[in-house]
């Protein structure tokens, strides 16, 4: 089996790559391609996403939601078929605006498990919810 | 694969994602990668290929990400292909070599593809030499592979690459360590990066005498580079043009027979292993007897 391509990224100018870090070791021990990329700009993200030709996106997010909501818009218009995952300090409001956007959302106190098995089926290894 | 000549130059996303997805199926492997190589391999090879390896943390890609200003006025458009290794337990992988990248010099002039080496054993994952082709045929002038962090004997990036850089360290070994086969074999340039460190004097001595034991005219040239503040880059980078400059066509058209022989081999092993998983791969009623080269005939005869 083909392994599955995540690429991670962290929006905005926030430095913290404890959580990043942690849960690219998760996806890796899963049997995840994790493609870091780090702190990013949109267009560095989208260009990323593309070259890389990820089955998965998965944004960090500290400080600005604006910021997340620009990238997202961006990789969803760039390629529209390309799922994104987003974890962070996310406040409650800001969650609900990516998960408008149809993002599945890991706040603080999310299980690395609940994110495996969210890239699992995001990049169809298992059934959809 | 739409024309892959016209992808990915021209900052469209269209033709950006078909040219990963090329890429991609490379990686997947099977008749696929094989049909796309191989129409990649009818326009004529004009890419120069340079190769950057060395031991883990030895700087490999932030000295790529110092030297790409200089190759972006040279080249105008470079391709990166950067290996990193897969994991034996899981087949997941941590791909970091774009965290030292300075993303100030990335625009559409530069395509970078991170490359797991899914159980690959020479430095390079098995879909690297296909994937410089395809690059070459969509018209990126310049291939820069990465390798994996090696040791001293996975060198396939050499059959690859018109020119690789070999990049160490100071205390990276003793005189024993620089005279042994392998490594300081094979290099086109060295390069002692994070010269800022204890042991470079010493470092650039054991170096040069192994070098100079080399049966060549003019031994390879140590340079010494600080990358992340790039001392010593702009003169590495003056003589790795020049190398890539001088660098015979004998060795482009030495990639295209190897890719060519590759793929054929991959074919040849495809085949087999369909046929046995046939029926007419089954031993004969006398089995114990039977042998690799009945078998052999068998798959022989099947062929024809």
């Amino acid at each position: 089996m083909k392994p599955k391509r995540i690429l991670m990224a962290k929006t905005g100018l926030d430095g913290h790559w404890r959580g990043p870090t942690i849960v690219a070791r998760a996806l890796r021990d899963a049997g995840f391609e994790v493609i870091m990329i780090g702190m990013a700009t949109t267009a560095e993200i989208v260009a990323a996403a593309i070259d890389e030709d990820v089955d998965l996106v998965g944004l960090n997010i500290g400080g600005h939601i604006d910021v997340a909501l620009r990238a997202v818009d961006a990789v969803q218009s760039a390629a529209p078929d390309m799922p994104i995952f987003a974890g962070g300090t996310i406040p409650p409001h800001a969650c609900k605006q990516l998960e408008a956007k149809g993002l599945e959302v890991f706040p603080p106190g999310s299980m690395l498990t609940d994110i495996v098995d969210s890239a699992n089926r995001l990049t169809g290894l298992s059934p959809a919810q | 694969m739409s024309d892959a000549s016209t992808a990915g130059r021209e900052g469209d996303f269209t033709a950006r994602r078909s040219l990963a997805k090329s890429i991609s199926a490379i990686e997947s492997g099977g008749p696929e990668a094989l049909a796309i190589e191989q129409r990649a391999l009818q326009k004529p090879a004009s890419a120069h290929v340079l190769g950057i390896t060395g031991p883990p943390g030895a700087g490999k890609s932030s000295l790529i990400s110092a030297l790409l200003p200089h190759a972006l006025d040279h080249y105008g458009a470079v391709a990166i292909l950067a290996v990193d290794p897969s994991s034996s337990l899981t087949g997941g992988a941590l791909l970091g070599d774009r965290v030292r990248m300075d993303y100030r010099h990335f625009d559409q002039k530069v395509f970078f593809r991170s490359m797991a080496s899914r159980g690959y054993q020479g430095g390079i994952a098995a879909a690297t030499r296909a994937s410089v082709n395809v690059l070459d045929a969509a018209g990126w002038p310049l291939v820069i592979i990465e390798t994996l962090g090696i040791g001293q004997v996975e060198l396939d990036v050499m059959a690859l690459a018109d020119r690789v850089a070999v990049v160490l360290n100071p205390g990276w070994g003793d005189s024993f360590q620089a005279n042994k086969a392998g490594l300081t074999e094979q290099g086109d340039a060295f390069v002692l990066n994070k010269a800022d460190r204890p042991g470079l004097e010493n470092a650039i001595m054991l170096l040069e005498q192994s070098l100079q034991c080399l049966p060549t005219m003019t031994p390879p040239a140590v340079f010494t580079t600080i990358a992340t503040d790039g001392e010593g880059v702009p003169e590495l980078w003056q003589a790795l043009a020049q190398l890539m400059q001088d660098a015979p066509q004998e060795q482009q058209n030495r990639r295209r027979s190897h890719a060519v022989r590759e793929g054929a081999k991959t074919q040849l092993l495809n085949d087999f292993e369909a046929f046995l998983a046939s029926p007419a791969a089954a031993s004969p009623e006398d089995a114990p007897s039977d042998s690799a080269a009945n078998l052999l005939q068998r798959f022989y005869r099947q062929q024809d």
